[in-house]
Formats: structure tokens, sequence, C-alpha cells
């Protein structure tokens, strides 16, 4: 009930009783009287009862980290006049308040209702309320109770996706159901596959005139190659090596963002994802399809954090419901020290694998970089890297060495675009 | 009106200062030569550092130095306006700092009205008990004033076990 400002009186209070009492002079005394007054007075305004209730309403229950949430709160009064109420409301682990206030000085008479709001920009998670703080006061704020009314609230925050214009994968096998995954077979795709003699039942917008014109009497058909959709299973490294504390930037979100960027452009392809988030606690989503599937996948991403290191070995034991036979695997990680076993037993089991790896020593603020021995050290960390992505090209995963001063578009473009793909990584090295 | 409370505020410490200065100026000047620029440094770590801390730290000392001057026989009506305009000082210091800059509500003015009335009915009563006090000559011996002290610091502390039960 009592708060700094009440005990700062007493203690003054106390300490001219004990000067009075040193001095032996009565008029010291006198000086306490101000304070005895302010007391009585704070004590005798303080409010009896209170009778409070609050709602809360978040503008979105879903948002990402780029966007703005919004919280609205009402106060509803239910008792006797509150001259001095102090609302405090929690604040997101590592929010911003861009708008308006997260608490308030409030005066709220006899069956009264207060609104207030604010605007935010917060982190990655999903964040849950279940109350609201409210500090009722005299008006001389000397003697204060606090109330926690439940107003109850949840948000999920997840990490903004970034549109993927183009990733064409070949997947070994694919679902036989149209996708945009080229399948390796001739069909009713876009691209290009061959020519055949006409067969009956073949549409005529699709003869090939040229050819049929330099071979008189025969007709050829154009093909085209089949788009199938394809299993594709996303793997996020959360293990502690995966996020870079050296500096503001976290390399574990870079992989978070990649992953949701991976699953948002896969989804809409139409193809069957699914998730593993590979930390000491194992999170997965199984394969499926549509909208649905990526908020879950959403969801998942929004709530993981870097746990502490594990060796990839335990991937060999997972089931295959998880890793679908013959899927694409898309691991998302700055490859670990003991990694390249696990890659050999998935490649073994015949899953074809891209490994996109943010590479952590592009984060890595090393303040002397100009000083001979850092610059060994770092091109000594490059090469021990460069060598662990080259074995795993050697058993065939398919590495896309993310450098962290290009964006993942760039990265992927160069990567797919790029005729000698293994020639990416040795110019990240030079 | 949220600057009504910040004249209030300065004008107090403005006249506590010049009662602190009245109470010492015959004699004894050099005790306030040391007292008034540690104020005065306070006063500057008010506007540059967060906390209440330099609020405190100043009427402590405004504190002191007035006990130290009744002590020492000092104008008891000076030391007596001296104290109530440093309260006040105080008191609204802290209100304008935790209250009026942390507010955006509509409803700051009428926060505002209701503790100015509640502060204006504390100096009201305190001066007039001040004064009737200091009209009061009673002789007490050592023991009886001993004894009235540790009712008091009982009666404080009492007080506040009651408070902190609550």
């Amino acid at each position: 009930m009592m708060n700094s400002k009440s005990l700062f009186i007493f203690v003054i209070l106390f300490g001219i009783i004990i000067a009075t009492l040193i001095s032996r002079n009565g008029e010291i005394a006198i000086l306490t009287i101000p304070f005895i007054v302010y007391l009585c007075v704070g004590l005798l305004k303080f409010p009896t009862s209170t009778n409070l209730r609050a709602t809360r309403t978040l503008g979105k229950n879903s948002i990402t980290v780029m966007e703005k949430g919004r919280i609205a709160l009402e106060i509803i009064n239910e008792g006797e006049s509150l001259g001095n109420v102090h609302v405090v409301d929690t604040v997101l682990p590592g929010a911003k308040i861009i708008d308006g206030r997260s608490e308030n000085w409030l005066y709220l008479p006899k069956t009264s209702r207060f609104k207030f709001s604010y605007d935010f920009l917060a982190k990655r998670g999903i964040f849950t309320w279940d109350t609201l703080q409210v500090i009722v006061s005299d008006p001389l704020c000397l003697f204060e109770i606090s109330h926690f009314i439940p107003a109850e609230g949840k948000i999920s925050i997840s990490p903004t996706i970034t549109k993927i214009r183009r990733l064409p994968i070949h997947p070994h096998s694919t679902l036989h159901s149209t996708g945009s995954i080229r399948a390796g077979i001739a069909g009713s795709g876009t691209d290009f596959w061959g020519v055949r003699e006409y067969q009956i039942g073949d549409k005529l917008q699709r003869l090939n005139w040229r050819l049929t014109a330099r071979h008189p009497h025969r007709l050829f058909t154009k093909e085209f190659e089949q788009e199938e959709v394809a299993d594709v299973v996303l793997v996020l490294d959360a293990r502690a090596l995966s996020d870079n504390q050296s500096t503001e930037e976290s390399l574990f979100e870079y992989s978070v963002q990649a992953t949701t960027a991976l699953a948002d452009y896969f989804i809409k392809g139409g193809n069957r994802v699914g998730l593993l988030v590979y930390s000491k606690v194992i999170k997965n989503i199984f394969p499926g399809y549509g909208r649905r599937q990526l908020s879950n996948i959403l969801t998942v991403l929004s709530q993981v954090n870097p746990q502490p290191y594990i060796p990839l070995n335990i991937l060999k034991n997972l089931p295959g419901r998880i890793f679908p036979k013959n899927a694409q695997l898309f691991v998302v990680s700055p490859l670990g020290p003991d990694d390249e076993d696990a890659y050999f037993r998935l490649r073994s089991f015949g899953y074809q694998i891209y490994l996109l790896s943010p590479d952590p020593l592009g984060l890595c603020t090393l303040e002397k970089r100009n000083e001979p021995s850092q610059k060994l050290a770092l091109r000594a960390a490059h090469l021990d890297r460069y060598l662990k992505l080259q074995r795993l090209l050697m058993i065939g995963v398919r590495v896309i060495d993310w450098q962290m001063n290009k964006s993942l578009n760039e990265t992927l473009y160069r990567y797919f675009n790029n005729t000698n793909r293994n020639k990416n990584i040795l110019e990240n090295l030079i | 009106m949220k600057q009504i409370s910040w004249i209030l505020a300065w004008v107090s410490y403005i006249t506590s200062i010049f009662c602190l200065v009245g109470a010492y100026l015959p004699i004894d000047i050099w005790k306030i030569l040391i007292g008034i620029p540690l104020l005065a440094l306070l006063l500057l770590a008010i506007k540059k550092l967060k906390g209440n801390w330099p609020i405190y730290s100043i009427f402590v000392i405004y504190i002191f130095l007035i006990v130290l001057g009744l002590s020492e026989g000092r104008s008891l009506p000076l030391v007596m306006i001296g104290i109530v305009c440093a309260f006040t000082w105080w008191d609204l210091e802290l209100f304008n700092r935790n209250v009026i800059l942390d507010t955006a509500s509509e409803h700051v003015e009428i926060i505002q009205a209701n503790h100015l009335k509640s502060l204006i009915l504390v100096i009201i009563i305190s001066v007039g008990l001040m004064a009737i006090s200091s009209q009061i000559h009673i002789q007490l011996t050592f023991w009886w004033i001993f004894g009235l002290s540790i009712v008091a610091v009982f009666g404080l502390f009492f007080f506040f076990y009651q408070m902190k039960k609550n």
C-alpha cells in the first residue's frame, strides 16, 4: 500500500524527531507538522473500495514482424469515483511502441469507462496477456493499491515473408498432380520438351508446322514438359551454432526468414510441404498442402529460438512420415562441425538435398579486420567452411552459399542461373 | 493548465531558497554558501538525469539546513515558510515528472486539479497548525522530551506496520 514517497515521508519524520531529541529544541518538532498533515490527507482521500473491469482488443491476432500491431484497452469503473488511476500494460519483450502509450493516468468517475490504445512493432513470437495492472492511489500519490484485472489477449507475430521470384528445382520424382515443378516427362506444361509423330487426338495447335513442312505426308506434334507438385521438406537448423551473437543482427533470424520464404513459395506452388525444426527439442509439421499448412508452419516459425547444440546425426532415425520417400529436402543451416555424416546418411537414403547455408562469417565483426592476425584467422575460417561445403558437394548435396551481404532472392537467382553452380562457393571464398 | 504546476513549483523553490538565505543571512553566511551551490547542482541534475533521486536529495539537504538553522536559533517564521515552500516544491516536482509528463489522456487536468486541491488543503492546515504550535512555550525536562519522542517513534512504526499490513 505504501510507495517510495510515503516511505520517504516516514524517514524524514523519524529524522526530525531524532534531531529534536539530540538538540533538545522543541521548535524543530514543529517541522513534522506538514509531513503528518500530508500523510493524513493522503490517507483520508484514499478510495476505500474499487470495482474495475478491463477489456483488451487486438487490431489483428496475427501479424508479421514488420507489421504494426494495435492494442486497445478499455477500463470500466463500476464502483466509486477514483481520482488517480495508473494503468500499466505489459509491453511485449523487445517491442517498440510507435504510437500512443502503454500506460496512462486516469480519472474515473462513478460508473464510467475509458478507452486508450497504442501501436507497436514487435519481435517474432507468440505472446499472451492475462491481466492488466491498475494502480489506484490517493490524489497525493502517497498510498496505492495494485490490482491485476483480467484482460486476456493473444498475438502471433510471424516472420516477414520474402517473396521468392523463381526456384527451379528438379526432384527425382514428383507427385502426379499438376503443379509448378518440372517432372522430367512429356506432358502439358509450358517448357518445350521435344517433338514426336502426330497421334490421333493430339491438339492441332500443338502441331509443329515447320517440321511437318520438311517431311511431306507426315505430321509432328510438339511436346511440353509436364509440371507437377512435389514433396518438399524444409529443415531449419535451430541449434545455438546457427545464431551469431557477436552482432546485433542474428544469423538465426536470417535462417528463419529464409525458411518462411521457402515455405511460402513451395506451398503457393501447390507442393506438399513439411517442416522440421532441428534443435534439442525437435518440432515438426507433417507434409501438407494449402494455406492452413502455411499458417501452421508460420506458427511454428514464430516460436522457434536457438537451442543448445546437438549433433545432426539424430536425423537418420526420423520416421519416414516426416521425410516422405524421394522428398526434396531443403536444409537451412550454417553447417555445424560434425554435420557431414548426417548428410552422407540422408543422401544414402536417396533424398535430394539443397543446403541453403547462411555464412556465419559474413556477420562476424572483427574490429581490427586489417590486422594481419585477424585477417589470417578470418581466412582460415573461410577455408574451413569452403572445405566442408566442398565435401558436401562431392556427395551430391546442392550447396547454396548465402553471403549475408546479398539478399536471399539475389543468392537464389545467382545459384539457379549459374551453369557452374559449384563456382559460387569458390567465388565467395575469393 | 499543465503549466500551473511547473510555475507553482518554481515559485515555491525560489521562495524556500530566499527564506533559507534570509534565516541565515545576519550571521553564518558561509554555511549557506556551502548548501546553495549543492542545491543548484542537484537542480541541474533534475533536468539532466532520469529518476527522482535529485529531487529527494535536494529536499533532504534543505531539511538538514533548516534543522541546523533552527538548532542555532534562526528565525522560526522564516524557517516555517521555507519548509512549507520546499515541501510544496518537492511534491509538485515529483507530480510533474511522474504524472504530467507521463500522461497523454484528457484526464490530466482533472488529476492535476485534484492534486492541487489536496496540496493546498495540506498547506493551509500545516501553516495553521505550525502557527499555533509556535505560540506554545512549555518548558519540558529532557525525560519528558525523550518520552514523547519514544511515543512518536513507536506511533510512526505502528502506523507504518498497519500500512504495510493493509
